[in-house]
């Protein structure tokens, strides 16, 4: 198996984190206001951004 | 991950953590002081816990300067602001907030600030890695510095104008940062509206005109401070050149002209040496006419010259020249030329000199063919005596040993007033 | 007499090491040269010498740096520095770093030949100049408390070998003078050798921090 791409890797669990959220507050077992969101929302992408620095940075 | 302790401002927490993350500490630095602000004071906890937490790196050997590879450097720098935004939200959705009014605009400057500061001491890195390069090399090449400056080594390649247009537009992007953070706190305190409120207005923004001037200010002391040294660095090597041209370039030329005699030679570049060395160093001046030690030195230095025979001098102690230390001296210097007269042939004169608490123990020692004391040859005596004779008279007391084949020991005390 | 001694000749002026290999010619077995830090520890941990010649300033931290480095992994090799230098400082600092003699450049083939033979056997050479400031550090009184007399002071007999050194006799003459064998003489000059590696004494020390030695 080719060695994975972190940067891929890291969006693509940002994504599904993002989505759980979203999937448990529409079928109402959590309840996240705006502020919640968008803090997940901005810590998600710079942990992807991070991530994707990091990984360019590969020697 | 560990503390980083050699580039610390408090526990080396925010810089072992840019180093872990290969980005400036500064951006780490002012991400922690947002978030803190940010927080009223909570997030400070969070510092604590990691000082607590992270091992120090203290007994690591120093890492070099890790080179930060452009290509992702500006990612992690973005990705880390996004986590410090989020963090601020999430205590703001906690209420440990300060006020909207003040964190933004806060974060907004502290992070304009961060990127200009990075920008400048990328450049100030760079220059300090040419001159330094340049310094090694150009002390050893004169040649290097009639090359043209971009070839000299050590000095970065002439920057492309494509470089050079994304380091102008990063610049602006931070002064952009600084000044909408400014307007952002005046908006939010209501200050745009009142036109009263002029003079925050104008305050705030000098702020932040000080706030993205001060990376260049700093710039500008920096490089000042390093030209200064450069010419300091300059100066002395004239002064080192002035010398040797002076004293021993002079001496090798007459010894090139003298090759053929090598007594001639010899006594030349034993001069030079010693000039050479009392030079290099430094220190006070002999005082030959005050300190018993320099006059016995400058002694056998006469007597060396004068003679052409090698004197090692060797002086432990020292003490005040007085009229009885003088005859001392003078006594040695008959003792040193006989020496050098009958025996230069056979190895250097040692002089060893003991001086303490005002008394004196001289010894003279040469490897001649020495003599026979009962049996002395007429101008001898009257020397021999002119030695003991002088000695004694000064209160002191002279001894001469001495054998044929075995060389020659003149003994010279002079005890202490016992002051 | 035993056998041929063995050295390494580290410098870094070409000119000289030449000359040294010609006057040691025949009395003493040249295996190799080195002429900066690296070098010479690689090649005494290559060729394995008796004895050491090393010179005190080179680049690169000089001998004090080489006997540092080669102590590591053979702390059984004996050095013997041989210097323009009679700067106290620099004598001083390479003998505290584990030099067992220090002799100057002026001194002659046979000189340099039996100071190698000694510190091959595991004696101590001093030159008169060497002499004259070790003589010169243990001079004047300590007060009481300070004093290690093990360390901290000369024995009567041992100042004597040494203003003999200072006054330039060799071993022999100075063993006639006092009526003891050589060996004794070697002894003394051992004993003041260990002295001044290891004593407090202010003088010592300070020359020491200056060269950052004590750590």
């Amino acid at each position: 198996m080719r060695r994975p791409d972190l940067t891929q890797l890291a969006v693509g669990l940002a994504i599904v984190v993002l989505g759980l959220l979203l999937l448990l507050q529409d079928e109402g077992s959590i309840d996240l206001d705006g502020g919640w969101l968008a803090a997940g929302l901005t810590a998600c992408a710079g942990a992807a951004l991070l991530a994707s620095g990091l990984g360019a940075r590969e020697p | 991950m560990r503390r980083d302790s050699r580039r610390a401002v408090l526990g080396g927490v925010c810089a072992g953590f840019a180093r872990w993350l290969g980005i400036d500490p500064i951006i780490t630095r002012v991400g922690m002081v947002v978030v803190a602000i940010g927080s009223s004071g909570v997030a400070v906890v969070g510092y604590l816990i990691a000082w607590a937490l992270m091992p120090s790196d203290a007994g690591e050997p120093a890492r070099r300067r890790e080179r930060r590879g452009r290509k992702g450097g500006w990612r992690i720098a973005g990705g880390v602001a996004l986590l410090v935004i989020s963090a601020l939200l999430v205590f703001r959705q906690l209420n440990l907030w300060w006020s909207d009014a003040v964190v933004w605009p806060v974060a907004l400057a502290a992070f304009g600030v961060a990127l200009l500061w990075t920008l400048t001491r990328q450049e100030a890195e760079q220059e300090q890695e040419a001159s330094e390069a340049e310094a090694e090399a150009g002390m050893r090449d004169a040649d290097t510095r009639a090359m043209p400056a971009q070839l000299r080594p050590g000095t970065p390649a002439e920057p492309g104008g494509w470089w050079r247009a994304k380091r102008a537009s990063a610049i602006g992007f931070g002064v952009a940062l600084v000044l909408g953070a400014a307007l952002l706190f005046l908006w939010a305190v209501g200050a745009l509206n009142a036109v009263s409120d002029v003079a925050l207005a104008a305050l705030v923004v000098a702020v932040a005109i000080g706030l993205i001037s001060a990376p260049f200010w700093w710039g500008m002391a920096r490089r000042l401070g390093a030209e200064r040294m450069a010419r300091a660095r300059s100066q002395e090597r004239a002064e080192v050149a002035a010398h040797l041209h002076d004293s021993v370039l002079q001496t090798l030329a007459l010894m090139q002209k003298r090759a053929g005699e090598p007594d001639e030679v010899a006594k030349l570049a034993r001069r030079q040496e010693r000039e050479l060395r009392s030079w290099l160093a430094g220190g006070e001046p002999a005082r030959p006419s005050e300190r018993l030690a320099d006059a016995l030195r400058a002694a056998a230095e006469d007597v060396e010259e004068t003679h052409g025979a090698p004197v090692d001098a060797i002086v432990v102690g020292d003490a005040p020249l007085d009229e009885r230390s003088k005859a001392l001296v003078a006594a040695a210097r008959e003792a040193l030329t006989n020496a050098a007269k009958f025996a230069s042939d056979t190895g250097p004169v040692h002089l060893y000199a003991e001086i303490e608490n005002g008394s004196a123990r001289v010894f003279i020692d040469d490897r001649g063919p020495g003599f026979d004391p009962e049996a002395i040859p007429g101008d001898r005596r009257g020397v021999r005596e002119s030695i003991i004779g002088r000695m004694e008279r000064h209160g002191g007391r002279a001894e001469i040993r001495s054998e044929p084949g075995e060389g020659t020991e003149v003994e010279l005390k002079l005890e202490g007033n016992g002051r | 007499m035993s056998s041929t001694p063995s050295v390494v000749v580290v410098d870094d002026h070409r000119i000289f090491r030449t000359g040294v290999k010609a006057e040691l010619e025949g009395m003493v077995e040249v295996l190799g040269e080195a002429e900066s830090v690296e070098d010479a520890v690689r090649a005494i941990n290559e060729l394995e010498p008796e004895v050491v010649l090393l010179d005190v300033h080179m680049p690169g931290g000089g001998g004090v740096e080489v006997i540092e480095q080669v102590s590591k992994q053979r702390p059984q090799q004996r050095f013997l520095a041989l210097s323009v230098s009679d700067d106290p400082e620099d004598v001083i600092a390479i003998v505290r770093a584990g030099a067992r003699g220090y002799v100057t450049k002026t001194i002659t083939g046979e000189e340099l030949a039996a100071a190698v033979r000694r510190v091959r056997d595991g004696d101590a050479v001093f030159s008169p100049r060497l002499a004259g400031f070790v003589l010169d550090a243990f001079a004047g009184d300590l007060p009481a408390e300070e004093v290690d007399p093990e360390l901290d002071q000369l024995t009567a007999r041992e100042r004597e070998v040494l203003r003999y050194i200072a006054r330039g006799y060799l071993y022999k003459e100075i063993g006639l003078r006092l009526n003891i064998s050589v060996k004794t003489v070697e002894a003394h000059v051992s004993s003041v050798l260990r002295k001044l590696q290891l004593s407090n004494r202010h003088e010592l020390s300070r020359w020491a921090v200056e060269r950052r030695l004590v750590d």
